[in-house]
């Protein structure tokens, strides 16, 4: 148990660290704008992540598992590890850094290592997820921003009453907004871990608890606790580093990100779009910060020149860079930490 | 002094309800400040010009203590935490106006400055723009808790009725200093009418402010 605990750590590690980083997304400016107390925003945002990771994690697991199967635990710890400590290095250096970047580079470090072909079809599909995810939290923001304008202009609601219906729609986002980042980005902490799952399936009354919710639970847990022990400095800091953004501008965005987070983790609806014959959803992990970055850049657009000028342009050509760099740090760092782990610590990273 | 307190329950609707009171209150004491003013240059200090004096005065003291109710709720119970500082000096210059229009009632009942017949017309001219002004300003404030894109057009207006307000300005003083009146009568006229005047600056400034608060709020 002691030494499953350690292979975990890991992953529960870079859960942690995607608690303390991420939830700044999700109800940074809520908070930041003392629209919403940190206390209230942590317990929702625990709450739901986990909620969301456990019921709906399965889907992004299982589309990483097509990059690689990493079929022992030692080998599981090294990916997570290395993601983590990539995230750790480039987050230091202050370079755009997303953990599902650094997960698909590690896994492929893990499948050059273990001498696995990385099907170049599966990597190119989650490859274009990190372009599509803020193209489309870009045009989800657009379009929502678009018609709550368009019903403020029509109803003019009082600024007082305003205030207390944004207050309330910036919790419900955010609960939705940390459900769609559990189920989303569950399996960047703990899908490297379930081909070799500690875990077996149990029966609470007539429901079937499986050895990889189990996981996810931990997991959930592990990003609930950065959530409430960390995130509150980045949430009180992040607010405005791309763009000064108001509470009902942050409501769209939060949503927006939610919907992009929810697309690439919802079977059902990757399902019906094969039966409608359009291309399957990808449901695989994509970054929440990028879909936010996209939001909030889909906001200027909206806001026409002048919304363009107040853009930090330089966060996003960051972030394009990321996507090259992020994982060729993580696979060339798994790369080595694996040769160490196997030759000098004797573990088996690979059956 | 009158304390005046907001329920804890059902606050937004409470401090909303408290601002539109406020508001009325302004209206109200300009059409008064107008209605005074008329009928001291038509008929000099009578028993309406005081009792119009009277209720502004009132009313300013009644709006003190809604202010003073609006600034405590809005910072007690943390609402509007983005436009809070706005809103509140928002609040904080509409109270100064309303202090100016009865400072001016006051001080024309207490010194009742003879108006030579030659200059009624014009001095009812400024003060309708006067009042004009006022009205848009309290307008502009309305719009800006319910419609932004209306403030500008209603801060044009106050521009606009402050700019007929300085013309008919200038063009009393211009008449009063080439008339062969006393110069100490010159210049009591010319104070008082300055004095009026100033209310549509003030208004003005307010305007001002609004814009930059609504800017502020759609950025």
């Amino acid at each position: 148990m002691a030494e499953t605990l350690l292979f975990l750590s890991s992953g529960l590690f870079l859960g942690w660290s995607l608690g303390a980083n991420d939830a700044a997304n999700i109800f940074g400016t809520a908070v930041g704008a003392r629209m919403v107390r940190f206390a209230t925003a942590a317990s929702i945002a625990s709450v739901f992540v986990i909620l969301g990771a456990v019921f709906q994690g399965a889907g992004t697991t299982h589309g990483l598992g097509k990059l690689g199967q990493v079929d022992a635990m030692a080998g599981a710890f090294m990916v997570a590890l290395s993601a983590a400590i990539a995230v750790y290095w480039m987050t230091k250096a202050a370079l755009p850094v997303s953990t599902s970047q650094a997960i698909v580079g590690a896994i492929c470090g893990w499948n050059l290592f273990s001498h696995r072909a990385t099907d170049v079809a599966v990597l190119t599909r989650i490859a274009s997820t990190w372009i599509a995810a803020p193209i489309l939290g870009a045009i989800f923001c657009i379009v929502l921003h678009a018609l709550i304008l368009g019903w403020l202009r029509l109803f003019k609601p009082h600024m007082l009453r305003l205030d207390l219906f944004t207050r309330w729609a910036l919790i419900a986002a955010g609960a939705f907004g940390a459900f769609s980042l559990g189920a989303n980005n569950i399996g960047n902490v703990m899908g490297v871990f379930v081909p070799t799952s500690p875990f077996e399936d149990s029966m609470i009354g007539t429901y079937t608890v499986s050895g990889s919710q189990k996981l996810f639970l931990l997991g959930g847990i592990a990003i609930a606790f950065g959530i409430i022990s960390y995130s509150r400095r980045v949430m009180e800091t992040v607010g405005g580093e791309l763009l000064a953004v108001s509470p009902i501008g942050a409501f769209s965005v939060v949503v927006a990100q939610g919907l992009v987070l929810s697309m690439f983790a919802s079977r059902r609806l990757s399902d019906w779009f094969i039966s409608q014959g359009l291309p399957e959803i990808p449901l695989v992990p994509v970054s929440s910060s990028q879909a936010v970055v996209g939001a909030v850049v889909g906001l200027a657009l909206l806001k026409g020149q002048m919304g363009l000028r107040q853009v930090q342009w330089k966060v996003l050509g960051g972030i394009a860079l990321g996507w090259l760099t992020t994982p060729v740090i993580a696979g060339l760092f798994c790369f080595i930490a694996l040769f160490i782990l196997q030759n000098v610590f004797g573990q088996r990273v690979h059956s | 002094m009158a304390s005046f307190r907001l329920p804890i329950f059902g606050k937004t609707r409470a401090v909303e309800a408290a601002i539109d009171e406020f508001l009325d209150a302004v209206s109200e004491a300009g059409i008064l400040f107008g209605k005074t003013v008329e009928e001291y240059v038509s008929h000099g200090i009578n028993e309406d010009c005081m009792r119009h004096q009277q209720r502004v005065t009132e009313i300013e003291r009644h709006c003190d203590d809604l202010r003073r109710a609006i600034e405590t709720t809005l910072l007690t119970q943390m609402l509007i935490p983005e436009s809070r500082g706005d809103v509140l000096s928002l609040i904080d210059l509409l109270d100064g106006l309303l202090d100016r229009i009865k400072r001016e009632l006051l001080s024309m009942t207490i010194e009742a400055p003879h108006l030579p017949r030659s200059l009624h017309e014009d001095l009812k001219r400024l003060v309708s723009a006067i009042v004009s002004a006022i009205d848009a300003t309290v307008l502009a404030s309305r719009a800006f808790f319910t419609n932004q894109l209306a403030v500008r057009d209603h801060v044009h207006k106050i521009s606009i009725y402050e700019s007929e307000a300085d013309a008919f300005a200038i063009r009393l003083k211009q008449n009063i200093f080439s008339s062969n009146r006393d110069l100490a009568e010159k210049m009591m006229l010319r104070d008082f009418i300055n004095s009026l005047d100033r209310l549509a600056d003030q208004a003005e400034d307010l305007g001002d402010q609004l814009s930059i608060y609504s800017l502020r709020r759609s950025l």
